[in-house]
Order: C-alpha cells, then structure tokens, then sequence
C-alpha cells in the first residue's frame, strides 16, 4: 500500500484574518514498509501533515491517496476524484472510518489519553469502537499487547501505575489492536529516559520488520539516525529534504533548520576549524570520529 | 552562598501505606543560588520528590526543610509562595482561558497591582516568544507553545525557587535551547535564586552545580556533575548515558590518549586535540 500527497496545501482557520499556512503544497510517495521519520522545527507543518493520513485534518487543497480513499477537503475536487469510481469507494470516502482501521495515529504523549481501569480495557476501546464484539476486541487487544512486548500480567493493571514507557506501549497498544498497515506516531521517544526509548524504538522497529509502514515524527536525531530508511526535513509547510539517514549531516545544514546537531557533527566541524591533520570527510557517526581521531593521535603516542 | 534553603532529611513516602515506598529515606540538600539537576531513570521519584517540595503531597516520614523551617500543613500556604513548579504536561497546568489570562493567573492570585501585572504579562510572554499568541486559546496552541505559556506563568512570579519537571519535553531543541538561556540571564541577574531542573539530558546535567541522581526511590549519587559522571557502568545499569565531553574524553582514554584535565567542553577539546 502506497500513500501519496498531490500538492496538499493546509489553512487554518482559513475564512478568519487568524488564517495561517501550515502546509504550502507538500507531494510525497511513501512505500509500503518504509520507515520514515520527519524532522523539522516547531511550526513547520510535521503534525499537520500527519493528521492529513488519516483524514483527521483534510487538505484544504490537493488531496492525499492511500488505496480507494482520496482524502481532501476540497469538494470540487473530491467529486472529480471519485467521479469513476463505483458505490462502495464513494461510500468509504465519506466519512472515512475505514480508511483509520488503516492508519493508525498515535499522538504526542499518548499516555495522557489513557483512561481505563485496566490496560486490557484501554486497548480493546478501539476495536470495540470500530464495532468489533467483546470477544474479538479481547482477541486484537493481547496481540496487540503482545507486539508492544506486554504480557499477561499487565492486563488487569491499572495504566496509571506502570512506568512511562510502559504506559506509552500500552498507548501504541491501543492502535496497533486495530491492527493498521501504517502507523503514525508524533515524537515517540519524548519525555522518555534513555532505556524507555530503547523500549519505545525496538517495538516499532519489530513492527516495521512486520511489514507495517512507520512514519515518526521526531526531534532526536539518535532516532533517525538509528531506526529511519528515510528521512523527511519539512520548513514553512513544505518538505526541503528527502534522504537517507547516513546523508542526512552531510546534505542537510540541520542549523538551518533549527534541528539538533548531533554532538559528533559539531566536534566534526570544531575539529575541522582547528585545522585537524586526519580525514574528516567520511565520518558519518561517532564511532568513525573516535576511529579516525584515534588512527592519528595514538599513532604520534606509539611512534 | 553555601545557605542550605532545601533540606531533605530521611524522607520515605509511598502513595498508599501498603504500597512499595517510593523514596527510601531520601536525603540531601540544596543551598540557595544553585543550579540543581535530578536525573534517574523513569519512575525512580525525581516527580514526587518535585511534588513533596511544593506541598502538592503530604509526607508523613522525615523532615523536609525550606529555608531552614520545617514543611508543615500550618507553614504550607506561606512557604508555597516562594516555589513555583513547571510540569511536564501543559494539559494539566493551563487555567487560563488565553494565554494572556493564563500567563497572568499567579499575578493575580498574588494580588499584583493591576498595570504591573500587564507589564509583566507582555514582558515574560516575549521572553519565551509567545507575544504574538496572548489572546489564543489552549486548544489552538501546540504542545510546545502550552509549555512556553506555563514556564512564563511561573519565571514571572518573582519566586526564590524554581523547578522544572521536564518543563520544556515538547519544544524542538532551537526553543530548549532559547529556554535555557532565559534561566541563565534570570540567575545572572537574581544570584539567590535556585533552580532544580528534573531532566533525562544529561548535556543539561554537565552544566548543573550539582546533580542529584535517583535509583528505584533512592539518592544513589549526590555529587558535582564532573564527580556524578565518572560512575559510568552504574549510570548505565540504570539505563542514563554520559555526556558527550565525558562520553568521547573516557572513549579516547581507553586507547591511550590522556586529556587535560580542565578540558571541560568541545570547544576546548577541538582545540587541544589539534595542538
């Protein structure tokens, strides 16, 4: 399953003098598998184009495709769009619900929406709500627990008393019990201690090898630089960079961007401004820098 | 300064009396005008140590003490006035039906006058760059910008003591970085006022005058951060890395090659290694 933006453009509030641009005509084709993150500063359009995928905000113009949905706020051109196509499709671009069994969307500091008594009540409200019946939606809901490495004996926990990467797993849980071909998630590893993110990074990177579709929006470059194949940079509601992770430092000036510059980079570059005699041109991680810095300086200790 | 102005002595605290204690006999102590960081893996107390401070939870065992007089339900109300505390979440701390509102909800309660309140108002919303916001609601700001909102709320108190719990989790680094240096210019310009920072960025805890790192409810290192982050492995079992300077000067150690000592940022590293 692919999913493809044509020229989306987003307005807020678009009939006010409060209307602003968050997305200036953004195209993109995401494949089915891929594990995309999106960087960009605060403001630059990343969530509101997350929100796109699901239909949860619908372009004010272009449209987004994934399979027989076309989403788009537009109604002139959703009437194009869907003029060929037969009673069902029409019917699905209506409101949309199939299309979120699809795309899962899991926000920022899901944890903040748990509510339940007990985590398996919290993951099963989503397929209860898609109108699966108590038994099913008890069925998706251990799996889905089980995917976010969770076992039996958190079911009947109460979510507030578990840790807060556990409490985020249990949130994704939620999601996944759905059982979406594209996740979404916005900042993931945020607010999370070091092993909480590893937590976090190993279940949506299992996932992925399961063939689903990630799509994360993050600020840690650790995170892009060790999970993503792709790596989107959006600024002003446009996407500036499509690449891959290992070219990322090297084709992107991250400054610009107001993104982090992962502390390697900038010792790469006071090295370089020092005049450093080793070859800095390859290094692409922190172990290359300690190599290189090693292969010249320990050489003039041991010669 | 080497006034203490908190002073944990013996504190163990559980949520629910038959519950696993939460902090085991906690004890340490903060002098005014420091920088404090509080690092541990999640779940280890750093919150409810932040919420026992500001009164927001009750402590039954040991003996919290701010300015040297003992944290009681008479003394609460009046010591409270001093503290301010930023959460994590801005969901829960947004009152005000604005930002401007919000941002000026503490003034009111302590019966600012009228024309300084809105002075102040304008002034700390364009200190964390939301000036052009002030008559949003929360519902139309992101979740960095509540956090913004809610920092301004509290920098603009006038307090003596103030903690961030993870205050700034939701803002890109260009905005953490833009935080941070206003809690720089605002000690720079108020020496006594203490700041205690609970954070999982271990960059931020090298700057700290101190560090105080929690195990499973315990103060498991109490110490500079230079002296804090010399315990590598123990940091590690405990999922907390190193920060970068000590990351690559113990890397390089390993293979022979010493660094000065009084080498304690990359600028001067880049520096010495190209000698």
């Amino acid at each position: 399953m692919q999913i493809k933006g044509f020229n989306i453009k987003y307005i807020y509030n678009e009939n006010s003098i409060d209307r602003s641009t968050a997305l200036n005509g953004v195209s993109f084709t995401f494949n089915q598998g891929d594990f995309i993150c999106i960087v960009g500063k605060t403001g630059s359009g990343k969530s509101t184009l997350v929100q796109t995928l699901n239909a949860l905000l619908l372009p004010s113009e272009g449209y987004v495709n994934i399979d027989e949905f076309f989403i788009t706020g537009n109604k002139k051109l959703k009437k194009e769009l869907l003029k060929k196509k037969d009673k069902k499709q029409k019917k699905d671009n209506k409101n949309y619900s199939n299309l979120r069994k699809k795309v899962g969307l899991v926000f920022q500091f899901p944890e903040y929406q748990l509510f339940s008594n007990s985590v398996i009540n919290d993951v099963m409200f989503g397929p209860l709500n898609f109108g699966f019946s108590k038994e099913e939606a008890k069925t998706m809901a251990i799996k889905a627990l089980s995917d976010v490495g969770l076992n039996e004996n958190y079911y009947e926990k109460s979510p507030f008393l578990l840790s807060g990467g556990e409490k985020r797993r249990v949130a994704i849980a939620g999601i996944l019990a759905s059982n979406p071909e594209v996740i979404v998630l916005d900042e993931p590893t945020a607010g999370l201690d070091n092993k909480g993110k590893v937590e976090i990074m190993k279940v949506l990177t299992t996932l992925n090898n399961l063939g689903k579709t990630l799509i994360v929006i993050t600020h840690d470059m650790s995170v892009v630089q060790n999970y993503a194949k792709t790596v989107i940079v959006m600024s002003e509601g446009k996407i500036v960079h499509k690449t891959i992770p290992d070219k990322l430092f090297d084709e992107v000036d991250l400054e610009e961007y107001s993104l982090e510059v992962p502390l390697f980079i900038k010792f790469k570059k006071l090295l370089k401004n020092n005049g450093f005699e080793g070859n800095l041109e390859k290094i692409s991680s922190y172990q290359d820098l300690i190599d290189e810095i090693i292969r010249i300086k320990g050489s003039k200790l041991n010669g | 300064m080497n006034k203490p102005i908190i002073e944990f002595k013996n504190i163990n605290f559980s949520y629910d009396q038959e519950d696993e204690l939460i902090l085991k006999n906690v004890c340490f102590s903060i002098n005014e005008g420091q920088y404090v960081c509080l690092i541990g893996h999640n779940g280890s107390g750093k919150s409810t140590i932040a919420k026992l401070l500001c009164g927001l939870l009750n402590y039954q065992d040991g003996e919290i003490l701010i300015n040297g007089i003992k944290l009681n339900d008479e003394n609460l109300e009046a010591l409270r006035k001093d503290i301010g505390i930023v959460f994590q979440n801005p969901d829960n701390q947004f009152i005000g039906s604005t930002v401007e509102d919000d941002i000026a909800f503490g003034l009111e309660n302590r019966c600012i006058e009228r024309e300084k309140m809105i002075s102040l108002v304008h002034d700390f919303s364009k200190r964390v760059g939301m000036e052009n916001f002030l008559s949003k609601q929360p519902e139309e700001l992101s979740g960095g910008q509540k956090q913004r909102v809610a920092i301004a709320g509290i920098l603009a108190l006038d307090l003596k003591i103030i903690i961030f719990d993870e205050a700034t989790s939701m803002l890109d680094p260009q905005g953490v970085e833009e935080i941070r240096k206003l809690v720089f210019d605002m000690r720079k310009k108020d020496p006594k006022l203490t700041f205690i920072s609970i954070t999982h960025d271990m960059e931020e805890a090298y700057l700290a005058d101190k560090v105080i790192c929690l195990k499973d409810g315990e103060v498991f290192l109490n110490d500079t951060p230079e002296n804090v982050f010399k315990h590598e492995e123990e940091l590690k079992s405990i999922g907390l890395g190193l920060p970068f300077i000590v990351k690559i000067k113990n890397d390089l150690l390993k293979h022979g090659i010493k660094i000065d000592e009084n080498i304690k940022n990359i600028e001067d590293l880049a520096g010495f290694l190209c000698k």
